[in-house]
């Protein structure tokens, strides 16, 4: 039988790739990354078994690191690190709905922040990860009419936000968004 | 062509090529192909660099979290001592200066160290430490009584420091520096410590459940109670706020 140690370790090495791209992408700096990585990784361990089922364990590993640093990405922001807060690794649009569909993906890194969590992680799954609503639906949790209701939402509050900005792309007020 | 597929498809891909799927689409994409270079080059430079300077900290940390102790966890020094428990003792537990005395003429008192690069440091009430700190303890009572020691965050979850074990509170005469340290978890935000020592041993239930009381209004209110409500008149208290800051 595999001691916990090397269980541990072999997990790492086998996961730890999946949970330090999804930190990359999220922080865009690779300490910041590094340290993103060990510490969701912690938090993966308390579920061995769940962690060990390969049918479930890449959702929740996205779920667990995309909360886990946008929640850093946040803290940062209140801290005024905004380097850390402001780049935003957009995936290519290349899903072959039109240049109409989401009319401008750096809405994504432009107003991320003033959303709520889970917003912001369908947000980061469409135009970060390329996910399909499906896929996000299963990462979070959620129903898929409920992806597509806030991220049509996002979108719409994005827009106005972007709309009342100043010609400088200054901001104008620091509310959250709905 | 098909649609580009998701990151997510690209990581089940990596984990199991046979599985996932998406050959055929990847055979005719050179975006994501491209995608996907990105991907194995960063999971390599997991490999090299991450996965050396991060594993032990990652073993450290879950190692301390299988011990039972939810939040905490704590090192206990038996009477006769080993050298193996001595040393990790020496580790993770700051030494307080020696010329402590404790707080004279006080119901109770209590003084909480921090152990950092520096070596140890006292911790001011409301004093920022960071996530995963490693603290000590000191108490010291005016006169006899039983001692239990717990902490709250803003959730209200509560953990129970000292004694970490068992339905009995600890002897307290005089002053004493606990035996043993515990490790902050790695929540951001403020913890309360409550130290609260009386003539005939409470149980540990109504501590903690006053303790719960003292987080019920959030952050805020957990940084303003600086008393436990709902205990027997003539119990001591004393406590002490960390903010937790990475």
């Amino acid at each position: 039988m595999e001691d916990p140690r090397s269980q541990v370790s072999r997990l790492y090495r086998e996961l730890g790739p999946a949970v330090y791209r999804r930190c990359l992408r999220l922080l865009g700096d690779r300490a910041a990354a590094e340290d993103a990585t060990q510490e969701v990784f912690v938090k993966l361990l308390r579920d061995m078994d769940r962690l060990q089922d390969r049918d479930t364990v890449l959702p929740w590993i996205f779920r667990v690191a995309t909360n886990h640093c946008l929640n850093l990405r946040r803290d940062a922001r209140k801290r005024g690190q905004d380097a850390l807060a402001e780049d935003l690794d957009v995936v290519p649009d290349t899903r072959g709905e039109g240049p109409g569909a989401y009319p401008d993906r750096q809405l994504a890194q432009a107003v991320l922040s003033r959303f709520d969590g889970e917003t912001q992680a369908v947000a980061v799954g469409v135009f970060v990860y390329g996910m399909e609503h499906e896929e996000i639906a299963g990462m979070l949790g959620i129903s898929r009419r409920t992806v597509s209701r806030k991220l049509d939402r996002f979108v719409e509050n994005a827009r106005k936000f972007l709309a009342r900005s100043d010609p400088g792309g200054k901001e104008s007020d620091e509310a959250v968004l709905p | 062509m098909t649609r580009c597929v998701s990151e997510l498809a690209l990581e089940a891909y990596l984990l199991d090529p046979k599985q996932a799927g998406i050959k055929p689409h990847l055979d005719s994409c050179s975006i994501c192909r491209a995608r996907l270079s990105r991907m194995e080059r960063e999971g390599e430079e997991f490999r090299r660099f991450v996965l050396p300077r991060t594993l032990d900290r990652v073993l450290e940390e879950h190692g301390s979290r299988r011990t039972g102790w939810r939040r905490w966890f704590a090192l206990l020094v038996p009477a006769g001592g080993i050298a193996a428990a001595a040393a990790a003792l020496l580790l993770v537990s700051p030494e307080p200066p020696a010329d402590y005395l404790g707080a004279k003429g006080t119901p109770l008192a209590m003084r909480v160290w921090v152990g950092d690069a520096g070596g140890a440091r006292e911790v001011a009430d409301g004093g920022n430490v960071p996530p995963g700190a490693r603290l000590r303890f000191q108490v010291a009572a005016g006169s006899p009584c039983r001692l239990w020691l717990v902490s709250v965050d803003a959730r209200g979850d509560v953990s129970r420091l000292y004694p970490a074990q068992g339905d009995v509170a600890a002897d307290l005469k005089g002053g004493a520096t606990l035996p043993g340290g515990v490790a902050l978890d790695d929540v951001a935000g403020p913890e309360r410590l409550f130290a609260v020592c009386s003539a005939e041993a409470l149980p540990v239930e109504a501590v903690e459940r006053a303790a719960r009381g003292a987080a019920a209004g959030g952050a805020e209110a957990l940084r303003r109670s600086t008393r436990l409500e709902g205990l027997p008149a003539g119990t001591a208290q004393a406590t002490l706020l960390v903010e937790k800051v990475p």
